[in-house]
């Protein structure tokens, strides 16, 4: 024995079961704390993406405002994402045919399609006034593909369009109607030719880790919305955490108890496996300082010792 | 010339109501060379004593001067470094390293002052301690009176000139105990090393150069070169 630091490795070599099963338990609680709150994570992440399936993109949908308040809304740097949707003769009343299916019309920006919602379900979006999408079952009702033309009549007249693609059937079914959907200038082309005034809707996402309720409070307080203008996205506003349903504050709560729980047990394993080992080694550098070991010495000696423990923690003896 | 000075040292524990005066103003003096002896009974302040005198706890009040030199003015790394080479102390529970053999355990101190030990004298002491055989054998494979025997080299390793000895028969049977007593005169004479020990049996105490009592925190010399009363 050459140094006084050699005692460190002989010390470390007696003890490795020991440093064994501290560095496993402590092992062992970082990764159960981490699995479950990964396992949290990916639960919320599965229902997240269910969400925007099922509901939508979108935080809060603004109606009734003009298209120059719309549009300081979408320039707030709190916001994502902005589409616009419309739609005539939604309730199916009207005559609006496509062969001798009763039709919408519903006008949207590639946003409502591409971000906010998830149907469309083959080809792009209409880019230029002669194209549509239409509801699935139009294939089935009119024996269409993608390419073909089909024919709009309405009480103004007919439009002729080109299939750009297919979104899947959303009311369509229950109505037993073809929706047809258009770009937004094709859809002000047929408004104003069969003298509707409707004013789109306009769905707002705004950016993660933003406070979403700050924003909407903001965005009412400032053009002076009202319940009535504005509705939520309950489950996306829920997911982000900033609901104020009572049902899903009270979900926060167990949310934030169990989080707590988790990371207090996490901790508290750790804490012992390590609490024990320090009352080892307290006596051990007791004795040292006893026999003459400076301050200096004692760190030295710990330093050795990680190092030790930081390279062989599992060698076989 | 004194060795030691001990005056007016004095070591409260706590406060306010719960506070506990362990000495109570202790002064002495010790010449190099001289085998003391501190006899009391448990908790009158003979732990507390050695201690302070050893340098492993802080008075409330009062100095030690060893070999002329005032401890407790020192920084901690000096006094470490001071009492490393000025003082040996063999503890009752004989706190050995147990990852140690005999051998490490006794040259660790002259490891921690970054030396290296003188063979001969470590020879030399293992033979005087009874231990050659030994040497290489962990505290665990040895018996009680072998282990503060292993101390006992330990606290001579470096030569000190004080030693301090907390009860190291406490543990040992008589026939140990006697070993043990006559290795640490035996080691004072050879080495002019001034022992100071402390004991409750009175065989050993009697056969000590003074004995020291401590009551109560207050310390009287029970008889010795000078017949002195202490505090």
């Amino acid at each position: 024995m050459k140094s006084y630091l050699s005692l460190i490795p002989i010390s470390a070599k007696v003890h490795r079961k020991q440093n064994r099963m501290t560095i496993l338990c402590i092992v062992l609680a970082v990764f159960l704390v981490t699995a479950v709150f990964s396992m949290a994570d990916m639960g919320i992440r599965m229902e997240y993406a269910s969400a925007k399936i099922k509901h939508g993109n979108w935080h809060i949908g603004v109606h009734g405002i003009s298209a120059a308040d719309a549009e300081k809304i979408a320039s707030r740097p709190d916001v994502a994402a902005v589409s616009e949707y419309d739609v005539i003769n939604y309730d199916i009343k009207n005559d609006y045919y496509i062969g001798a299916k009763r039709a919408a019309v519903a006008g949207m920006n590639e946003t409502f399609l591409t971000d906010t919602f998830d149907y469309m379900t083959e080809g792009r979006f209409p880019e230029n006034e002669n194209e549509a999408l239409v509801s699935e079952n139009a294939k089935d009702i009119l024996g269409v593909k993608i390419g073909d033309s089909i024919t709009l009549k309405t009480p103004a007249g007919d439009l002729e369009y080109t299939i750009s693609g297919f979104e899947r059937d959303r009311d369509s079914g229950k109505y037993d109607a073809i929706i047809l959907c258009v770009n937004m200038t094709a859809f002000d082309k047929v408004r104003t030719a069969n003298g509707i005034t409707t004013v789109p809707e306009h769905f707002y996402r705004f950016n993660k880790y933003i406070n979403v309720r700050k924003a909407i409070n903001e965005i009412k307080e400032q053009f002076s919305l009202t319940e009535e203008n504005v509705s939520e996205n309950v489950v996306m506003v829920g997911l982000s955490g900033f609901s104020e349903n009572n049902v899903v504050q009270g979900m926060y709560a167990v949310a934030a108890f169990l989080f707590l729980l988790i990371l207090t047990a996490g901790v508290l394993m750790i804490a012992s496996s390590l609490n024990s080992n320090v009352m080892q080694r307290t006596k051990f550098f007791g004795m040292l300082r006893c026999t003459g070991a400076s301050k200096k010495q004692i760190k030295n000696s710990c330093a050795v010792r990680l190092c030790i423990g930081a390279n062989q923690p599992f060698r076989q003896e | 010339m004194n060795l030691l000075e001990v005056k007016q040292l004095s070591k409260t524990y706590g406060s306010g109501e719960a506070a506990v005066k362990a000495l109570k103003d202790v002064s002495f003096n010790v010449p190099k060379g001289e085998f003391v002896a501190v006899v009391g009974e448990s908790g009158s302040g003979k732990s507390t004593l050695l201690n302070m005198i050893g340098a492993l706890d802080t008075p409330t009040n009062g100095k030690v001067f060893i070999d002329g030199k005032d401890i407790f003015t020192m920084k901690d790394s000096k006094l470490t470094i001071f009492r490393r080479r000025n003082i040996g102390f063999i503890f009752q529970a004989f706190n050995l390293i147990p990852e140690l053999t005999v051998e490490q355990n006794i040259i660790f101190p002259v490891l921690l002052d970054y030396q290296k030990p003188d063979k001969r004298y470590l020879e030399e002491l293992l033979t005087v301690l009874n231990l050659k055989d030994r040497r290489n054998h962990l505290p665990s494979e040895l018996s009680g009176g072998q282990q503060q025997r292993v101390a006992i080299g330990r606290a001579l390793i470096t030569r000190p000139a004080l030693i301090l000895a907390d009860e190291p028969t406490g543990n040992l049977d008589t026939q140990n105990s006697s070993e043990v007593i006559a290795l640490l005169k035996e080691a004072s004479r050879k080495y002019e090393q001034t022992i100071i020990l402390i004991t409750h049996n009175r065989s050993i105490a009697a056969s000590a150069d003074r004995v020291l009592n401590v009551s109560d925190g207050v310390l009287t010399d029970l008889g010795g070169v000078n017949n002195e009363k202490l505090s």
